[in-house]
């Protein structure tokens, strides 16, 4: 009896051990990262008597948490992965709906500059639309600096948020060392059974620490967890932590890299870094804003820099050689801040058809040069200068280091130094520089049909050029112009009428002038080119500027200003709904993988609910045990009265 | 399989959520009317919808320029009607005034009409247009072109034709210059030009003229002397044609009415030369109408009173007829010109158009949105969206403990 009063009793503490934690399931049915935890009950050693086996009831062994190793390091790879593309996707959405507003883009306002330029052509003596011109080309400044601002803020978000996952993992390391070592020492303290809130807690900061970046997990004798970030960094091993900093990319101060602290930096490239959070932003920063910026400079770069050459070519109302209509590119080479040799490269553009938008990389390796477009790799080797894409790379000042290393990027550097230049619109050169003409006294009808200024060192001409028609100018019966005036030492140049009538190209020596020369002229026949003075009327290099527009002047000759825009908006969209689908697919992954582990561990309410009943009955037949007992005792109490 | 409570509300929120997303962005395609609101819809339609937008403003841009070429030709073409109507009356009053019956009185009235007449004509060179330009000018149009300098009309301008942009790869001129509209006439028939010699004293009169044959060009005299040859009859005159080098080419006897010939060339000479009379024939020249105007009137105003000053305004009016008629036909050629062009511009300014409306269909299937197709899409969404919120509703309210 007292034995079964023993049982009994001991029962009812075993089911209110289980009741209870029926109850703190119940109750943390709403925390995050809780693990279901059942009681386990194991059978009390029976008590041998001689006629076999009684037994002693049972007594509660311990209480687990339901867990499952692969499952959770599932969720943690799958959050790692979902954070990433969320975070990417956050950012890029933002270039995106930038560039949504087609009447607004850049595009527009270069289609609306170039209207303005035929229109000069239309009218080129009268002001209101010289006045337009400027004004336009103003708005096309203002809007590319518009954009670039705009991707600028980004970058400085980009940064500010790649300080706070910093700070944030540092803090998660933290709070996992200290976690770690209080498991281990409750571990230690020779309870049974895990200490397993403390675990929970713990798998729950490595799941935050997965969003930031991804996660590898040891799990030690010990009990304690080391962790390692990334590509294998270690973060947390055991009670010891290794802090994460923020430094800034070697060559370029607006960029904040990841790094470790106490650690040499490898290039100060984020190298270690992979999967969550951070990775999305290096991701976001490396194919979606310095391309975006990259492109849209090279637009900038382009129209700034042909325009000019064909503005430079013209005459303004003013009778004078056009000047530059937007600021003069300008590319800074940024040195790495490791360098040790003294050589300070000059960058200069000397074919702007030929810059792509990309990254230039210049480094020595200790006996030569080497120039490389990062995008795709491309590089050339040499002493120097170095020449590649029509960028011009002068390394002779100072000495140099092995391992000295250079970033230019002419496209991006344009569009900071976008500028407009001229703002009184009688400065805008819509006249050619020279003009021709024909003698009335000719006999023929030899003509000029147009004249194409190159260059202008030569310009203003001294005296005018004069093209006098010669059956014998190059030897008897080849026929050709004897050429006077001008900066002289030019021709003769042969034109033969008979067969080339229907119009020849002359260039005329060294002035940088060709003429084209048709039809058919009669020995002593003059034609002039002359400097074009007066000639307010004449829109003939407004029509060459207005020409740009439809001329595939970017990216090798391929690309029109509007394509190379394009381009850009394309490779954004793409890049853009490839990352909004990628996130799909991750966050279905990962709620498909927090599924599994929740049937695993989260807490089902209705289970709880039969598991409240199932005890509740069992106490109250533990309960019923102790009254029968007692009611034996009276039986036998009165059976003894 | 087992499934948490937790997870069992998650997933009803998930699918509520998706539903939304989805319902947020077929709202935003028909408020906006657009299939794409953002690259990412469709980043190759997006750049289709720039591409497309940037050649529609281009061709808004060449129809402008159509429009400017076509009203500056016009202009210009109703210049050249006033100045053709100009010069008939000159033809006419020209006509009128080599009429022997003619007092030099009445020549003289004549030559002022004609005075009155050239001023005109230089006040059509100097037409400005709208925007104040001389469009006559050449590049030149701050100035005016023609100007009169020591009684002669100089062109002050160039040869510049002003060019417009009115198709890919199609320019048109807008303008003629004052120097091909004016200045740049052949004189005589276009090939040769005749002029009897200024100090003839004799009657002389140049009739037709042309070319016969190769014309070698060079500038020829007809000299005409009294016959020295043996039996010859009393006042028989000879002529002896020289070319430039004073080569004796060809040489013969005059008879009246008959023509000369030499050189692929040939004139009919009349009248009664006396010895040491000149003509002269020479390849065409350029001969502005002013000039050729001037010429003419110069030549009635001046008094005629004997046989020789008689012959030679009869000479240099026929003469100046011939200029002019070279002027009218100059005339006529550049008016021929501006109607070629203005039904150039009309062609490509069509095909412009077609292809603007083209590309606006193409455009609007790019970026419009199918309303019968997005509205049905906007229900079907709504009806999901409810189910997943009724289903959410039954599952999440359904719970043991209700029955305990």
């Amino acid at each position: 009896m007292v034995d079964m009063l023993r049982l009994g009793s001991n029962t009812l503490s075993n089911l209110q051990q289980a009741l209870s934690t029926t109850g703190n399931n119940i109750a943390n049915v709403n925390t995050e990262g809780f693990s279901r935890q059942t009681v386990q009950f194991e059978t009390n050693d029976s008590q041998q008597f001689g006629f076999g086996f009684v037994g002693q009831g049972s007594r509660v062994q311990g209480v687990n948490r339901s867990y499952n190793d692969f499952l959770t390091s599932q969720v943690q790879n799958f959050t790692s992965n979902q954070s990433q593309q969320s975070a990417f996707v956050e950012f890029s959405s933002r270039v995106d709906n930038i560039l949504a507003n087609s009447d607004a883009s850049l595009s527009a306002s270069i289609q609306k500059f170039f209207t303005s330029v035929n229109d000069v052509a239309a009218s080129p003596s009268t002001l209101p639309e010289r006045q337009t011109m400027i004004g336009e080309a103003t708005n096309l400044v203002s809007s590319q600096q518009n954009f670039q601002q705009m991707l600028q803020d980004l970058n400085s978000e980009v940064n500010a948020e790649i300080r706070l996952a910093v700070k944030e993992v540092n803090s998660l390391a933290e709070s996992i060392s200290a976690l770690n070592k209080q498991i281990t020492a409750s571990i230690g303290s020779g309870v049974q059974s895990a200490p397993n809130d403390l675990l929970d807690q713990r798998d729950k900061l490595i799941k935050q620490l997965s969003e930031k970046i991804s996660v590898t997990t040891i799990e030690q004798p010990d009990a304690s967890l080391s962790v390692f970030i990334g590509k294998g960094q270690p973060l947390v091993i055991g009670g010891q932590i290794t802090r994460l900093q923020t430094e800034v990319n070697g060559h370029d101060a607006t960029r904040l890299e990841v790094g470790v602290e106490g650690q040499a930096t490898i290039n100060g490239t984020s190298q270690f870094v992979s999967g969550g959070h951070l990775q999305g932003l290096l991701d976001f920063r490396s194919r979606v804003l310095y391309p975006s910026q990259s492109q849209l400079g090279l637009v900038a770069l382009g129209v700034s820099e042909t325009v000019n050459a064909q503005h430079s070519l013209g005459l303004d109302l003013n009778g004078n050689l056009g000047q530059d209509l937007f600021a003069s590119a300008e590319i800074p080479v940024t040195p790495k801040t490791t360098n040790a040799g003294t050589v300070v490269p000059v960058a200069s553009l000397t074919d702007v058809s030929q810059v792509r938008a990309s990254d230039y990389q210049v480094t020595y390796d200790g006996s030569q040069w080497h120039m490389t477009r990062l995008l795709d790799n491309t590089s050339i080797a040499g002493a120097g200068p170095l020449s590649l894409d029509g960028i011009e790379v002068d390394v002779s000042s100072g000495v140099p280091s092995a391992g000295d290393s250079f970033i230019l990027n002419p496209a991006r550097s344009a569009s900071a130094n976008f500028a407009l230049q001229i703002t009184d619109p009688r400065k805008i050169a819509a006249a050619s520089a020279v003009t021709s003409s024909v003698s009335s006294g000719n006999a023929g009808d030899g003509k000029i049909d147009a004249v194409a200024v190159a260059a202008t060192n030569t310009l203003p001409l001294a005296s005018p050029v004069t093209l006098t028609f010669n059956p014998d100018a190059l030897g008897v019966g080849v026929p050709g112009f004897d050429v006077t005036g001008g900066p002289g030492g030019i021709g003769p140049l042969p034109y033969d009428p008979a067969t080339e009538s229907a119009g020849k190209s002359l260039a005329l020596g060294a002035t940088g002038l060709s003429v084209t020369v048709s039809a058919v002229p009669e020995a002593g026949d003059a034609l002039t080119i002359s400097n074009n003075t007066g000639a307010t009327g004449d829109n003939r290099n407004a029509l060459k500027l207005g020409e740009l527009q439809t001329s595939a002047t970017l990216n090798g000759g391929v690309d029109t200003f509007q394509e190379a825009y394009g381009s850009m908006v394309a490779q954004v969209g793409v890049t853009n709904s490839q990352g909004m689908s990628n996130l799909e697919l991750e966050t279905s992954l990962l709620q498909q993988a927090e599924q599994y582990k929740d049937s695993v561990v989260g807490v089902n309410l209705d289970e709880e609910a039969a598991n409240l009943m199932r005890f509740q009955q069992s106490y109250q037949a533990a309960a019923q045990l102790i009254k029968v007992s007692e009611d034996m005792f009276q039986t036998l109490m009165a059976s003894l009265r | 399989m087992r499934v948490s409570t937790l997870s069992l509300y998650r997933s009803g929120i998930t699918a509520m959520q998706d539903q939304q997303s989805k319902l947020q962005q077929t709202q935003l395609q028909i408020t906006s009317g657009l299939k794409i609101n953002k690259p990412s819809d469709d980043p190759s339609a997006a750049v289709k919808v720039l591409d497309l937008k940037s050649n529609m403003a281009q061709l808004d841009q060449y129809s402008r320029n159509s429009a400017t070429a076509i009203s500056s030709l016009s202009f210009e073409e109703s210049v050249m009607s006033s100045v053709r109507n100009n010069l008939q009356r000159i033809r006419e009053l020209t006509v009128q005034g080599n009429n022997s019956t003619n007092s030099d009185a009445d020549r003289n009235s004549i030559a002022q009409e004609i005075y009155q007449r050239l001023d005109e004509l230089v006040a059509l060179g100097n037409t400005r247009d709208a925007q104040g330009e001389y469009i006559f000018g050449g590049f030149k149009v701050d100035s005016p072109p023609f100007v009169a300098l020591n009684g002669e009309i100089t062109y002050q301008g160039d040869d510049g034709q002003r060019e417009l942009q009115i198709g890919d790869g199609s320019k048109v001129v807008t303008r003629d210059s004052g120097q091909s509209v004016f200045q740049d006439i052949p004189s005589g028939d276009g090939h040769i030009s005749v002029r009897a010699g200024e100090d003839n004293v004799g009657g002389v009169l140049l009739g037709d003229f042309g070319l016969i044959g190769d014309f070698e060009p060079d500038d020829y005299t007809v000299t005409f002397a009294l016959s020295t040859a043996p039996g010859s009859p009393a006042g028989e005159m000879v002529y002896e044609v020289t070319d430039s080098n004073a080569t004796v080419i060809s040489s013969g006897t005059y008879k009246e009415d008959t023509a000369i010939t030499f050189g692929g060339a040939q004139i009919s000479v009349s009248g009664t030369p006396a010895a040491g009379d000149t003509i002269t024939l020479s390849p065409s020249q350029n001969r502005d109408l002013f000039t050729t105007v001037r010429e003419i009137a110069d030549a009635l105003a001046r008094p005629a009173d004997n046989t020789a000053s008689r012959a030679r305004y009869h000479n240099e009016v026929g003469q100046g007829l011939a200029n002019l008629d070279q002027a009218l036909d100059n005339i006529t050629a550049v008016r021929a010109n501006i109607g070629a062009r203005l039904n150039n511009i009309e062609t490509i300014d069509e095909i412009n158009q077609d292809f603007k409306l083209h590309m606006e269909t193409v455009l609007s299937d790019t970026q419009d949105l199918d309303y019968a197709e997005a509205i049905s899409r906007l229900n079907l969404q709504l009806t999901s969206l409810q189910a997943a919120q009724q289903t959410y509703v039954k599952t999440t309210g359904l719970s043991l403990f209700q029955f305990l």
